[in-house]
């Protein structure tokens, strides 16, 4: 093979390979174009920068335009502003993209919202002395606010002063009216987490607030959060529930002051108060309790106003009254044991007149059923190993009978009756 | 050994050592190609701009495959035209938080505008003062659809809509002229609040579940459904009417406050359970055949409780009802219902039955101003139950209510 021979085949070989891997040749029709996609269009979002988000004295990164933001990095904020972020324009969502807002323990807040439709999600806040996450009319201001997957980490602010409105203090989240709170994290603040009107909260744990873990405004629905170790400070409720709220399967647990405390017109269902310094669940009139579980709370288990309904709940070890009623309540099908636990109380403990005091069981307690007050009507209930099963003032409907026990029964018949056949008798056993 | 043979044995080592330890000299099998991800790669979706969705005559964008798409800005609305347009069934669009802001004069923010499509999920963004829907999903029935976390305001109809089988979760609708969120058969809403809306918070058709959410200060109702749907864990204040219904739904939970009209109103057939209906004009209103259960109905203008006819009336508790009004705690209009358990105090009428054919079974009356207002031709007795005359202390005492009926009702 003679070196022109190797020449030539090489580039036959070139030339096949070619064929074999390259594009058409001709080009498509039309203007010549991008197929690409643009960075633009890969992240169509606005970074928080100095550029696209210059700040003012107020904040460091101030967004004024309606659109989509995110963090591209952790925020510290200097002590020479207010807020880190203040959103000063309806239609804003901003992803704080799982960085950190840090307020370096500077006399500063988070983010601040003074419109309204904002979305605020997926981040952390931490060390600020101002809220985490602030409307700046709360509890009316900036409706419609979405925050979701947010931690907020020690807010060393004070909470609402003594007499003062809850937009005064500071908070985790206070957000305002019709708010959406989901899936957030508050650890160390004065106020956990703070609603305005008609706010929607669900998913979310609160520890170690210094004043209330959750303060919403009326008409709130809550459900499914927790609440531990709330009250360094104060002794307040650790959930503050205002007129017409809805709360189920919410937890309080160890907390310094009352587990949940609610206005007029309230329901829970399914909550759970347990270890807390003041009641298990404070109530004032009108409200529905339903299925909840108060245990070794310092004050009484369940505490309600006039014209409550108290029913199928569990108040165990309280150190005062399992349940306390004020006037025209119904309580009926309770279970309520060993309460004047250290102290003194009752299963049951009627205040005032009107109530109907129904097939609760009441056992272990200092007293069974406890009538204060005249014009009750107490009917199928049964007292057990109370210190004193029944004290209950004249001037009530009440017939209570020792009922009588038999031998052992093996089989299929046996016993003798209960001891009245009185439908409406209650029952020592 | 001379100098030649030592280079030759360095040069050996080398050669060695580059035999160990060097990359392989020969390329991977197959044509050239680059190991990073494209940008495509990256985000593969599309995103909504005059290229890939160009608009028509009524729409700024438009979608016309399925496919997933997603904004790269904010948009604003032009008189005439939709925002973006949908045409195309399985569709997901991401507002990717972006605002889309609507005139007067425009049409809907985003609206399916193709009959029967299906499986269009729009979420995550704000959709605002639009000229008619903001979100429209149920003009033209897409159904299977969801809107997830959008917020829909001051649009001049409706703030979301969505067709049958559709899912609305995490949104907020407010100050729409329209209803804040109105749905088609069988949907599921999962807390939303409908917030100030010139008609009704919620409007569901039938076979629908509404889940935690709040509804307040709507002209009309705060949730208003068709049949056979199920409400639970909701709030409705400051409304017209609080909760409505057709027949057949459950309601579980909820509260009702300060409405104008009914906290809760429902058609035949309805469960209503666990509920507080306080200071609204009456507080729970039903037709025939319901059953309503361990509720709280407070200081009502007019009654706490009104029924028709074959309803169950189980364990309330009913008290200053007639509050600057004129009301009983329970009202039955009709016949064939079941009174039971009830404790009813402090309102104008404690039980009131106004024809014949109910049982009154097991109630308490006391301190209204009158307890028992009861038509001829009712199964009921009513006992003035006798008081003690000496206190209980201890394991027995008192005295027998004054009947060993159990079915007696008691004033007390």
């Amino acid at each position: 093979m003679n070196r022109n021979t190797i020449i030539t085949a090489a580039a036959l070989t070139l030339t096949a390979a070619g064929l074999l891997f390259a594009g058409p040749l001709t080009p498509p029709a039309g203007p010549v174009t991008s197929t690409n996609k643009t960075l633009q269009e890969v992240e169509p979002r606005i970074a928080i920068n100095l550029t696209n988000t210059p700040g003012d004295a107020d904040s460091l990164f101030k967004i004024t335009q309606r659109g989509s933001y995110y963090l591209t990095g952790n925020i510290t904020v200097p002590a020479s502003v207010f807020w880190g972020i203040s959103i000063e324009a309806p239609g804003v969502t901003l992803d704080l993209n799982g960085f950190t807002i840090d307020g370096n323990a500077h006399e500063v807040g988070g983010i601040v919202v003074s419109q309204s439709g904002v979305t605020i999600r997926n981040g952390t806040i931490t060390r600020t002395t101002a809220s985490g996450i602030s409307t700046n009319l709360f509890p009316i201001g900036s409706a419609g606010l979405t925050i979701e997957n947010i931690r907020v980490l020690t807010v060393f602010g004070s909470g609402i002063p003594s007499g003062g409105s809850a937009g005064v203090g500071t908070a985790g989240i206070f957000a305002g009216r019709g708010a959406i709170i989901r899936n957030c994290y508050v650890s160390d603040a004065a106020l956990g987490i703070a609603a305005g009107y008609n706010s929607n909260i669900s998913g979310c744990t609160v520890e170690f607030a210094r004043q209330h873990a959750f303060h919403l405004q009326g008409g709130a629905t809550i459900s499914d959060c927790v609440a531990v170790g709330t009250g360094g400070l104060t002794t307040e409720s650790t959930y503050f529930l205002g007129a017409g709220s809805t709360a189920v399967n919410c937890i309080a647990r160890s907390n310094s002051g009352a587990g949940f405390a609610t206005e007029d017109e309230c329901s829970l269902q399914g909550c759970s108060a347990t270890n807390n310094s003041g009641h298990g669940i404070s109530t004032r009139d009108g409200c529905t309790v339903s299925n909840c579980t108060a245990v070794k709370n310092l004050g009484s288990g369940i505490s309600v106003g006039s014209g409550c309904t108290v029913a199928d709940s569990i108040a165990r070890r309280n150190s005062l009254d399992g349940i306390v009623c004020a006037s025209a309540c119904l309580i009926r099908g309770n279970t309520s044991s060993n309460n004047g636990f250290d102290a003194s109380g009752a299963g049951i403990h009627a205040t005032g007149p009107d109530n109907r005091i129904e097939s609760n069981n009441c056992t272990y307690s200092t007293r069974g059923i406890d009538v204060d007050a005249v014009r009750n009507m107490i009917m199928k209930n049964t007292c057990s190993l109370n210190t004193t099963n029944w004290d209950i003032v004249a001037g009530n409907v009440c017939l209570v009978v020792q009922g009588s026990t038999g031998g052992a029964i093996l089989g299929n018949t046996g016993g003798v009756a209960t001891g009245s056949t009185d439908p409406n008798a209650n029952f020592s056993y | 050994m001379n100098r030649t043979r030592i280079i030759t044995a360095a040069a050996l080592a080398l050669a060695t050592g580059g035999l160990v330890f060097a990359s392989p000299i020969n390329p991977p099998a197959g044509p050239v190609t680059s190991t990073y991800k494209t940008l495509t790669e990256v985000e593969p979706r599309i995103a909504i701009n005059a290229t890939n969705t160009p608009g028509d005559a009524d729409s700024r964008f438009k979608i016309t495959q399925p496919g997933s798409y997603y904004l790269t800005g904010n948009i604003t609305g032009v008189a005439g035209r939709h925002g973006i347009e949908i045409a195309a069934s399985g569709v997901t669009l991401d507002l990717m938080g972006f605002d889309l802001s609507g005139l007067p004069a425009s049409l809907d923010g985003v609206s399916a505008t193709v009959s029967n499509l299906t499986n269009i999920t729009i979420r995550n963004g704000s959709v605002r003062a639009w000229g008619d829907e903001g979100v429209d999903l149920g003009t033209n029935s897409a159904d299977s659809s969801a809107v997830i976390d959008v917020r829909a305001s001051g649009n001049a109809g409706n703030g979301i809509t969505i067709g049958t089988g559709g899912t609305i979760t995490g949104c907020s609708a407010y100050n729409n002229t329209g209803d804040g969120i109105l749905t088609g058969f069988g949907c599921t809403i999962t807390g939303c609040s409908a917030t100030n809306n010139s008609a009704n918070g919620i409007v569901t058709s039938s076979s629908c579940t509404i889940t935690a959410c709040s509804a307040s200060s709507n002209t009309g109702s705060g949730i208003s459904t068709g049949f056979g749907c199920m409400i639970t864990e909701c709030t409705a204040s400051y409304n017209g009417t609080g909760i409505t219904t057709d027949d057949g739904c459950t309601i579980t939970g909820c509260t009702a406050i300060e409405n104008t009209g009914s906290g809760i109103a429902t058609g035949f057939g309805c469960m209503i359970t666990e509920c507080t209906a306080s200071f609204n004009g009456t507080g729970i209103a039903t037709a025939s055949g319901c059953t309503i259960s361990n509720c709280t109905a407070r200081a009502n203008t007019l009654d706490g409780i009104r029924v028709t006819s074959g309803c169950v009336v189980l364990a309330n508790t009913c008290l200053f009802n007639g509050n600057g009004g004129d009301g009983a705690g329970i009202h039955a209009t009709g016949g064939d219902n079941r009174i039971e358990g009830n404790n009813c105090t402090r309102s104008d009428r404690g039980i009131d039955v106004d024809v014949a054919g109910n049982i009154i079974i097991k109630n308490t009356c006391s301190g209204n101003t009158s307890n028992w207002e009861v038509a001829i031709g009712n199964v009921c007795l009513v006992i003035l139950a006798t008081p003690t005359v000496a206190p209980i202390s201890g394991d027995s005492g008192g005295l027998s209510p004054g009947s060993t009926n159990p079915n007696a009702n008691f004033t007390y």
